[in-house]
């Protein structure tokens, strides 16, 4: 019996006197969550942790068979990681300057809490330049990681890439920027070239915007989070915000693709189909157990619920004037991956290393969770897919980034590399990690 | 230069001569009741500006009736045996009213129509009423001491 459990049971008297029942987190996975009533407590519950960074020689944990190595290090705040056909890897490293404005007295206290949890140095150290992409290229093609160069600075907290014909477009926080590149290319000197703008302001609460091309090549689509947890910034802050934006490459027209998607992240359509699938991070300060974040595919036109309602028709009370002809046509989402787990990652596994139960299933980077005193998340899940949709229980795949109560490291954007490794970009950790399959032993997933 | 003065029974904290009590126990009164008219504002528009309002009015209500309720429980020690029943009401009454509204600050953090509905403006509306009678029993102290003085 482990620590934990054990506390359980000592607590088990005390834990039936409270109104605070802790949820199954299994109960909370796939099509169906359980959802509790909204329980608003008198002060939200806040559960973050030191981060410490990875010590000398230690890394993340992942299943027996396979192999974990950092493909870069001393990055400053890696949010997002793309591989190329030709093996090079593009890691976007990103930061958000400038904060946000003070509406009310609980924010100055709310963004100190939070800034404790991203901080990646300790006190009294600069932090390196970010808001950059870095270039990794494999020296002679024997896996490992060889030279490195910075392919474009002076970036405004990108987060989304994609390469497009001649083009790698770049989403930062507040346009679409154009560069031309072709593969092989280490550092582009040619001056970026505004597409659209998208979306920032003052606010810019979820500022990152995750990006992808359509299948054809003939459609971008770009992620808004919202300017809020729950449109406590009021209506006119959230225009063409908690949304997917499709834009036509040549032009730069946008027009809402989908909506009431509080913070979309990790835009990737599924392998061999035309359906875009994302993860979203929903709203907090209802509960340690509401409302489960989760991933979906998004329709045309879709509705998903924020701010008015999540899971479909559950309404959120906080949020008024209500909306109940906005509410009839919400969406229930496809799959849930557990409250509070902040996806930030999504990548369907496209190679052939890796054994055959992978194949088309979702690695999903879960940043962790800070409105709950028990951690959600901090840990990459690998869900299974099964004719293009998602089956069992998220299963826990590279973990330890929490341990003793600090943070070495939170998984962000994850992504699947030429040959079948997953790439992990670690904020906290300042490191890109890579994944690979062995080929040794039984390969095995734990579940979670 | 603060002093301590002997105007009325018992003693006051002072600065030049003048009372610092009365300078700070408006800033509760009219701040709590503030917040209650705001509230009544978001419940009529569901315009977040009001409870933006008012947070704000809470945090300063709660500040200025903090630093109030320290100068006058120093007034009560000072004035010892003369204290009187109707200042001692006054300061139950404030502190009542104070307390109430540190619980109403942490209602009103929440993002929404449940900052304010049902609880919130409950709170408001309580804490208000109690301001209002600390000033209504101050008033009494204050004569009540003028009575000893004279």
């Amino acid at each position: 019996m482990n620590r934990r459990t054990f506390l359980a049971f000592a607590l088990l008297p005390l834990a039936a006197c409270g109104s605070n029942q802790e949820l199954d987190q299994a109960s909370q996975y796939g099509a169906n969550p359980v959802l509790p009533a909204p329980h608003e407590q008198l002060i939200a519950d806040v559960g973050v942790f030191e981060t410490t960074g990875w010590p000398a020689g230690e890394t993340p944990t992942v299943p027996a068979g396979f192999r974990i190595e950092a493909i870069a290090t001393g990055l400053s705040n890696p949010r997002n990681v793309l591989a190329l056909p030709n093996g090079d890897v593009l890691i976007v490293e990103s930061r958000n300057e400038g904060g946000e404005p003070v509406q009310r007295p609980k924010d100055p206290i709310r963004d100190w809490i939070m800034a404790r949890a991203h901080s990646q140095t300790k006190s009294g150290e600069a932090p390196g330049p970010s808001n950059r992409i870095t270039l990794v290229r494999e020296a002679n093609g024997d896996g490992r990681p060889g030279g490195r160069s910075v392919l474009v600075d002076h970036l405004n907290a990108p987060f989304g890439i994609a390469v497009l014909g001649d083009f790698l477009y770049v989403a930062n926080t507040d346009a679409i920027v154009r560069y031309p590149f072709t593969g092989g290319q280490t550092r582009i000197e040619a001056p970026g070239v505004k597409l659209t703008d998208l979306p920032a302001g003052s606010i810019n609460h979820h500022w990152t915007k995750s990006l992808v091309a359509s299948p054809d090549g003939s459609r971008l689509f770009v992620s808004v989070g919202s300017n809020s947890n729950a449109m406590e910034r009021g209506a006119d802050a959230e225009i063409n915000r908690a949304a997917i934006l499709e834009i036509e490459p040549r032009t730069g027209m946008s027009s809402l693709f989908a909506s009431g998607l509080r913070n979309p992240n990790g835009l990737t359509f599924y392998p061999g189909t035309n359906t875009l699938w994302a993860v979203i991070n929903e709203r907090d300060e209802l509960g340690p157990d509401l409302v489960p974040d989760y991933m979906t595919s998004v329709r045309r036109g879709g509705f998903y619920g924020w701010p008015y309602s999540y899971y479909g028709q559950h309404v959120d009370p906080r949020v008024r004037p209500q909306r109940p002809d906005l509410v009839a046509d919400a969406i229930s989402p496809d799959y849930a991956l557990g409250s509070h787990v902040a996806p930030l990652g999504l990548a369907f596994y496209t190679g052939s290393s890796f054994p055959l139960a992978f194949r088309g299933g979702a690695f999903v980077g879960e940043h962790g969770s800070w409105n709950r005193t028990e951690p959600h998340g901090y840990k990459v899940v690998f869900i299974g897919f099964r004719n293009a949709r998602p089956t069992g229980n998220p299963r826990d795949f590279v973990t330890g980034f929490l341990k003793d109560g600090k943070a070495r490291g939170r998984p962000v954007g994850v992504a699947v590399d030429d040959r079948g490794r997953l790439l992990i970009a670690d904020d906290v950790g300042s490191t890109v990690w890579r994944v690979s399959y062995a080929g040794v032993g039984s390969p095995s997933v734990r579940a979670s | 230069m603060i002093s301590t003065s002997g105007r009325v029974a018992g003693a006051s904290l002072s600065v030049a001569g003048h009372s610092i009590y009365p300078a700070f126990l408006p800033i509760p009164i009219i701040c709590f009741i503030g917040a209650l008219i705001t509230d009544l504002a978001y419940i009529a528009s569901a315009d977040m500006m009001w409870l933006d309002f008012s947070s704000w009015l809470l945090l300063a209500g709660l500040v200025g009736g903090g630093i109030a309720g320290a100068v006058l429980i120093i007034e009560l020690f000072m004035a010892g045996r003369n204290r009187t029943g109707a200042l001692m009401t006054h300061f139950v009454l404030l502190l009542a009213a104070w307390i109430v509204e540190v619980f109403n600050s942490f209602i009103h953090t929440r993002d929404g129509w449940t900052a304010v509905v049902p609880t919130g403006v409950t709170l408001s509306l309580v804490a208000a009423v109690l301001a209002l009678l600390a000033g209504w029993f101050w008033q009494s102290a204050r004569a009540g001491n003028a009575g000893v003085t004279r």
